[in-house]
C-alpha cells in the first residue's frame, strides 16, 4: 500500500463522512426535534404506507416512523458513544498498565480478557442485564464492560511494542517518570491505531445495542430504539413491510457510514 | 383444570368465553357451516404459547398447561362450554343439607387410558392425594377442606369436608388418576379424558391421541392432536400462514386482521382482567385522589382500540362481564374516555399539581401488556404524570412485584374462572395474593359476609358492593377484559369456547 | 509440549472462572426458579417441597461444590424446569443433546455456504481486471458487512418466506422427523448468518491475494514462465489461504454467537433459544452447562487455530 501514489481524494473518507455526518445530524436533531411527536398515537393513522406526509409511514400506534427512526438513531448514537467512551477509557488505562509493566497484573487481566473474549458478547450482556435490570444506563454499563477487553488487547500490544522503542529508552534515561512516559510519550503514538479500533468499536456498539433492543433487553418503550422497532415490526411484516425496512436500513446506514469512515482514516494514514 | 377456584395471574390472552350467555358469535365457532358432515380421523396442530410446567394434573399450575391437560384428564365433574358443571367420571352426586357430605356415584365403565376401569379406589386415591390426606401436602388448596374419603360400595364414594362452601363443588373437577400412580404422572400421565398422552418434548410440545374408549360416545373425532409450542406471536402468525399449525388462540388484533380471509377468526371475551395495578401503600399512590386521578386520566377506549382492535370489553372493577349474574357495570364512575380536567383537579387537591414520576413494571414476555404500557404512558403524560416502563422478566416480576410487592405500578392480567368470589378474594387486606396492598375494612367485612351467605341473591348483593368499593376507592385502574382472537383452519369445525382456560379438542372435526 | 500443557491449564482455568462467575451471577439475579415454576399459585408448602426437591435448600457454596463434583464425574446435572418421566428431572445432557444438532447444523451449513461462496468470489475478485467490477464488489461487500444478522433474518423472511414463498417462516421442521425438510428450512437462517461473513471473507481473501501477488516469488514464478492461471491458483491462492483459514476459524466463534440471535428470528429450537429461555426462567443447571459449552467451543477453536499456525510455520513455536 505504501507504494501507492497519493489519491486526490479519499473516497472512503468522503463517503464515510457524508453518511455518518448525515446520520449524526439526524440523530442529534432527533434528540431535540422531530417532525412529529415520537409518542403521540393516532388510531386513524395506523399503518399508513410511506407518503410525503409520513416519509417512512406509520406504525401500529399510528406514530410517525421517520420521527421514531430519528429518535432511535439519536438514542443509538448517544449510547454507542458513551459505550465507546467508557470501554475506551478503561481499555487504555488497563492496556497501558498491563502492556508497560507486565507481571502479575498483566497475567490476571489477560486471563479475564480471555474469558470475556471466549464468550459471546450478547450472552454476557444478557446476564448483566438480568442482574442490573433493563434501562439506558444499564445498557451502557453492560456493553461498556463487555467491550473493554477488545481495547485492552490493542492498547496493550502497542504499549509492548513501544516500551522498548529508542525514543522511550531515551526518555527514560533522561529521567522521565513512569506516568509521564506512559501518558505523554507513548499514548499519543498509539492513537493512529487506536482510532481505527474506536471506529470498529463504535460499529460493534451500535450492532450490540440494536441487537439487545431487538431481544427486548435494551432501551425500553415508549422510547424509540431501532432494534425494538425491528422486533415490533417483524410481526407486521406482511401488512406493513416498511415498518421493518426503515429502522433496519437506518442501522445499516449508520454502521456502513462508520465502517467507511474507519477505512478512510486507515487509508489516509497509509497514504 | 384441577381446580376451579384458581386464579392465575398469568398470560395476556387466555382462552375463554362464557359462550352460553355471551354475545352473539361466540359459542360454536362454525355455526354457519354446521351443515357440513363431520369426518372422523385426521390430526390437528394447535399452537400454544408456553411450555408445560408439569404433566401431573394435580401439580400443573400454569394456565397454559391446564388448557392441554383438559383433554387428557377429567374429574368427577367437569365444566362444559357454558360454564356449567356436568357429570364426568361420576354419573351423579348429592350434597347433604349442611353442605358437609358429598356423595358421588361413579359412571359405569369409564376406562383409564391403560384400559382399566375406574374404581372407587382410584377416586379415593386421587382425592386424598390432592387434599393432602395422603402425604400431608395438599396439592389443590381449595380441597384442603376434605376430611375423609370413604368408599360406600363399589360405585359410591362419600366425601366429608370441614366447612360448608357453596362453591366447593367446582373443585371436584380435579383429575381422577389410577390409584397409586401419582409418582408416575410426569412420565406417563394416565387419565380418562378424550385423548391419551403420547409424547412430550420440552420446548416443542405435546402430542395426544384419540382415546377409543372415551365414555362420551362418538367423541372425539380426531385421531391425533399436536400441541406445538410456538416461539412468539410473530412466528405463530407465520406458522398459521405456512400451514404448520391449524389452531391458534392468542392472536393479536393486527394478526387477526391479517388472517381474516384465510382463516376462521373468532373474537371472544377472555377470562383475564387486565389492569394498571397500583401499589396502594407507596406514595403518592397511597392517596386515593391520586389513584382516582389515574383512573380518570386513562382512555380505556383508546387502549382497547390500539392493543385489542376494539374487541376487548371495558371494565372498572375486578369482575368478568361474562359472569353476568354477578357483574355490575361501573364504567360510569370514571368514564371510558380520558377526563383530563377531573384528573388534574384531583392531582392538584392531592398536592401533585405538577405531576410525579411513576414507574410501571411490566413482565416483558407479554407483548400485550407491554403495548398497553406504551399507550398508558402516553395518556398519563397528558395529566402531568411522568410514567416510565420498566420491563422485567417474568420470574423477576413474580419475585419483586407479585410476591415482594416492591413496585409502584404494574400492568398485568389476573385470570378468573367461572367462580365470581375468586377475583374479589385477593383484595382482602390480609390476603396473601393482595399484591396491590388494598386496605379497606368495609371490604374485608363484606367479603366475609359474602362467603358465609348461602342464598345466591344475598351473595350477589355483597359481590356488587365489593366491586363498587374496589372501583370507588380506585384500588387499581381496571382496564379491560381482552378478547381472545382465535384462528381456526377453515376446514375445522366444532371448536368450542369455554369460560375457563381450556382448549377442548374432543368436539373438533375436519370437514371435506 | 510445555506449550500445550500451559494452554490446557489456561483453558481449564478460564472454564472454572466462567462457571464461578455464572454461579455468582445467578446468586445475584432477582427472581427465583421456584417462584417461576409455581407462578402465582404457589403455596408456602409447595415452595418448600420443591426447594427441597431441587436441592435449593442447601447453602450456595455446597451447591456449587456438589455441582462441580458431579460435573467432574461426567454428570451434567438436571434441569430445574423440565421434567422427564417418573417424577425425574430432565437431565441437562439429554436436553442439550436434543437441541445441539439444530445449532450445530446451522453452524455447519453457514460455514459451508461461507466457504463455498466466499473463496471463489475472493479469487475471482482478486483476478478481475475490471475497475467497475472491483468497485461494485467493494460496495456490495461493504454494505453486506453492515447488515446486522437479525435484520438480515427479517429481510430473508420477507423476501424468501413472504414474497417468494420458498419456505414457511417459523415452520421449523424437526430433524428427527424429516431431515430433508429440516435442511431446507435451515438454509434460510444459515443464509442470514452467512451473507455478512461471505462478504468479509471474500474481501479478506482478495486483499490477501493482492498482497501475495506483489511478493517476490510471484515475480520469480512469472519469470520462470508460469502462466497467470498457474501462478494464481498454484502459488498465490495457497499462500493467501493461510490467513483466510485463521479468519474462518475466528468466524466459527462468531457463528456460534450469531446463532443465538438468528435462532430467535427464525424460531429455531437450538441451544441459543434454550439458553435465553433458561436464563429467564432461572434454570441454572441448563444455563451453566450451556455457557461452559459455548466458552469451551470458542476457546477450543482459537486453540486449534494456534496449533494449525504452529504446524504450518514452525518458527512461531521457537519463539
Amino acid at each position: 500500500m505504501k507504494t501507492q501514489k497519493k489519491r486526490k481524494w479519499n473516497k472512503y473518507l468522503t463517503a464515510g463522512l457524508f453518511m455518518t455526518g448525515f446520520a449524526l445530524l439526524l440523530g442529534i436533531v432527533g434528540i431535540f426535534w422531530t417532525p412529529y411527536s415520537t409518542t403521540a398515537m393516532s388510531a386513524a393513522e395506523k399503518f399508513d404506507a410511506p407518503s410525503l406526509r409520513h416519509l417512512f409511514g406509520t406504525d401500529n400506534f399510528g406514530r410517525d416512523i421517520f420521527s421514531r427512526v430519528m429518535e432511535g438513531m439519536g438514542t443509538t448514537v448517544v449510547i454507542s458513544s458513551l459505550v465507546v467512551l467508557f470501554s475506551g477509557t478503561f481499555g487504555i488505562l488497563l492496556g497501558a498498565l498491563t502492556g508497560y509493566f507486565g507481571g502479575l497484573l498483566d497475567e490476571i487481566v489477560m486471563r479475564v480478557t480471555d474469558a470475556v473474549n471466549g464468550f459471546p458478547s450478547i450472552l454476557l450482556t444478557l446476564v448483566i442485564i438480568s442482574i442490573l435490570g433493563s434501562g439506558r444506563q444499564n445498557v451502557i454499563l453492560s456493553l461498556g464492560i463487555v467491550f473493554i477487553p477488545s481495547y485492552i488487547r490493542i492498547v496493550r500490544s502497542e504499549f509492548i511494542r513501544l516500551r522498548d522503542a529508542d525514543y522511550i529508552m531515551r526518555a527514560r534515561l533522561m529521567g522521565a517518570g513512569r506516568m509521564r512516559i506512559l501518558f505523554v510519550h507513548i499514548l499519543p503514538n498509539i492513537f493512529s491505531v487506536f482510532w481505527v479500533s474506536v471506529m470498529i468499536g463504535f460499529n460493534n456498539a451500535i450492532l450490540a445495542e440494536s441487537g439487545m433492543s431487538y431481544l427486548g433487553i435494551g432501551v425500553q418503550p415508549p422510547d424509540a430504539s431501532l432494534g425494538k422497532m425491528l422486533s415490533d415490526a417483524q410481526g407486521y411484516l406482511q401488512t406493513a413491510p416498511w415498518y421493518a425496512l426503515a429502522p433496519g436500513l437506518a442501522i445499516v446506514w449508520v454502521v456502513l457510514g462508520f465502517a467507511l469512515f474507519g477505512e478512510g482514516i486507515r487509508r489516509q494514514k497509509v497514504d | 383444570m384441577k381446580k376451579l377456584f384458581c386464579l392465575l395471574l398469568t398470560t395476556l390472552l387466555t382462552m375463554a368465553v362464557l359462550s352460553g350467555c355471551g354475545t352473539d358469535g361466540t359459542g360454536e365457532s362454525s355455526g354457519d357451516n354446521s351443515s357440513a358432515e363431520p369426518v372422523y380421523g385426521g390430526s390437528v396442530v394447535v399452537g400454544i404459547q408456553q411450555d408445560i410446567d408439569s404433566l401431573d394434573p394435580h401439580k400443573a399450575t400454569a394456565a397454559g398447561t391446564k388448557e392441554i391437560l383438559f383433554n387428557i384428564f377429567e374429574g368427577l365433574v367437569k365444566l362444559d362450554e357454558n360454564g356449567n358443571l356436568i357429570n364426568a367420571v361420576a354419573s351423579d352426586y348429592t350434597i347433604s343439607d349442611d353442605g358437609l357430605v358429598y356423595t358421588f356415584t361413579l359412571r359405569d365403565n369409564v376406562k383409564f387410558h391403560n384400559g382399566n376401569v375406574v374404581t372407587c379406589e382410584d377416586v379415593k386415591y386421587s382425592l386424598e392425594r390432592v387434599s393432602g390426606l395422603l402425604d400431608g401436602t395438599p396439592l389443590i388448596s381449595t380441597l384442603k377442606t376434605i376430611q375423609a374419603v370413604d368408599i360406600l360400595d363399589d360405585k359410591t364414594v362419600q366425601v366429608t369436608v370441614e366447612s360448608p362452601n357453596t362453591e366447593l363443588i367446582y373443585s371436584f373437577v380435579a383429575a381422577i388418576i389410577p390409584a397409586g400412580s401419582g409418582e408416575d404422572m410426569e412420565a406417563d400421565p394416565i387419565g380418562t379424558g378424550p385423548f391419551s398422552f403420547v409424547s412430550y418434548k420440552p420446548q416443542e410440545g405435546i402430542v395426544v391421541a384419540k382415546n377409543p374408549d372415551y365414555w362420551q360416545s362418538g367423541l372425539p373425532y380426531l385421531d391425533e392432536v399436536n400441541f406445538k409450542i410456538v416461539n412468539s406471536a410473530d412466528s405463530a402468525l407465520l406458522e398459521l400462514q405456512g400451514g404448520t399449525i391449524d389452531i391458534y388462540a392468542y392472536l393479536t388484533d393486527s394478526q387477526a386482521a391479517e388472517l381474516q380471509d384465510t382463516f376462521n377468526v373468532e373474537a371472544s371475551p377472555s377470562d383475564v382482567v387486565q389492569a394498571l395495578f397500583l401499589n396502594n401503600t407507596v406514595a403518592p399512590l397511597d392517596d386515593v385522589r391520586v389513584r382516582q386521578a389515574i383512573c380518570y386520566a386513562l382512555d380505556k377506549e383508546m387502549i382497547n382500540e390500539f392493543v385489542g382492535g376494539g374487541n376487548g370489553t371495558l371494565i372498572s372493577s375486578a369482575m368478568l362481564p361474562t359472569l353476568k349474574d354477578n357483574y355490575v357495570d361501573l364504567n360510569d364512575t370514571y368514564g371510558t374516555t380520558a377526563n383530563v380536567e377531573k384528573a388534574k383537579e384531583l392531582l392538584a387537591d392531592a398536592g401533585y399539581a405538577d405531576g410525579f414520576d411513576l414507574e410501571i413494571a411490566i413482565p416483558s414476555n407479554y407483548e400485550f401488556h407491554m403495548q398497553t404500557g406504551e399507550v398508558v404512558v402516553e395518556q398519563l403524560k397528558a395529566v402531568g404524570i411522568n410514567a416510565t416502563i420498566k420491563a422485567v422478566e417474568w420470574s423477576t416480576w413474580l419475585d419483586e412485584v407479585y410476591n415482594g410487592r416492591q413496585y409502584q405500578a404494574t400492568i398485568s392480567g389476573i385470570t378468573c374462572d367461572s367462580t365470581p368470589g375468586y377475583l374479589l378474594n385477593r383484595f382482602q387486606t390480609d390476603s396473601s395474593k393482595n399484591f396491590i396492598n388494598f386496605v379497606n375494612a368495609d371490604y374485608d367485612e363484606i367479603y366475609l359476609k359474602a362467603q358465609a351467605a348461602q342464598d345466591p341473591e344475598e351473595k350477589k348483593g355483597y359481590y356488587a358492593q365489593l366491586q363498587q368499593i374496589l372501583c370507588e376507592e380506585a384500588g387499581s385502574a381496571f382496564l379491560q377484559v381482552p378478547a381472545n382472537m382465535t384462528a381456526l383452519n377453515k376446514k375445522l369445525m366444532g371448536y368450542k369456547f369455554y369460560p375457563v382456560y381450556v382448549q377442548d379438542m374432543s368436539t373438533v372435526y375436519w370437514v371435506e | 509440549m510445555k506449550y500445550f500443557i500451559k494452554k490446557l491449564i489456561t483453558l481449564i482455568m478460564t472454564l472454572f472462572f466462567v462457571s464461578v462467575a455464572a454461579f455468582l451471577a445467578f446468586q445475584i439475579i432477582p427472581g427465583d426458579v421456584v417462584a417461576s415454576i409455581l407462578g402465582t399459585e404457589a403455596t408456602p408448602e409447595r415452595e418448600e417441597q420443591l426447594r427441597e426437591e431441587l436441592g435449593l435448600n442447601k447453602p450456595p457454596l455446597q451447591r456449587y461444590a456438589d455441582w462441580i463434583t458431579d460435573l467432574l464425574r461426567g454428570d451434567l446435572g438436571e434441569s430445574y424446569r423440565f421434567s422427564k418421566g417418573m417424577n425425574e428431572r430432565m437431565p441437562v445432557s439429554e436436553l442439550i443433546g436434543d437441541k445441539l444438532p439444530v445449532t450445530l447444523w446451522l453452524a455447519v451449513l453457514s460455514m459451508v455456504l461461507i466457504v463455498a461462496v466466499s473463496i471463489p468470489l475472493g479469487v475471482f475478485w482478486a483476478r478481475s481486471k475490471s475497475r467497475f467490477l472491483d468497485a461494485a464488489l467493494g460496495v456490495i461487500t461493504q454494505t453486506a458487512m453492515a447488515v446486522p444478522s437479525f435484520f438480515l433474518g427479517i429481510l430473508v423472511t420477507y423476501l424468501f418466506g413472504i414474497l417468494l414463498k420458498a419456505f414457511a417462516p417459523g415452520g421449523y421442521v424437526s430433524y428427527q422427523k424429516d431431515p430433508a425438510g429440516f435442511f431446507q428450512y435451515l438454509l434460510f437462517p444459515a443464509l442470514s448468518i452467512a451473507i455478512p461473513k461471505i462478504a468479509m471473507t471474500a474481501r479478506f481473501l482478495r486483499n490477501s491475494m493482492l498482497t501475495e501477488l506483489k511478493s517476490d516469488y510471484v515475480r520469480t514464478a512469472y519469470s520462470k514462465g508460469c502462466t497467470e492461471r498457474r501462478v494464481a491458483y498454484g502459488h498465490v491462492l495457497r499462500n493467501a489461504m493461510m490467513p483466510v483459514i485463521t479468519f474462518l476459524g475466528m468466524i466459527i466463534a462468531e457463528i456460534v454467537a450469531g446463532s443465538i440471535v438468528v435462532e430467535q428470528v427464525f424460531g429455531l429450537p437450538g441451544i441459543g433459544r434454550l439458553l435465553i429461555s433458561s436464563i429467564s426462567t432461572r434454570d441454572f443447571p441448563v444455563v451453566e452447562i450451556l455457557i461452559l459449552y459455548i466458552t469451551f467451543v470458542v476457546i477450543f477453536v482459537y486453540f486449534l487455530i494456534d496449533i494449525l499456525y504452529r504446524v504450518i510455520d514452525p518458527r512461531i513455536s521457537e519463539k
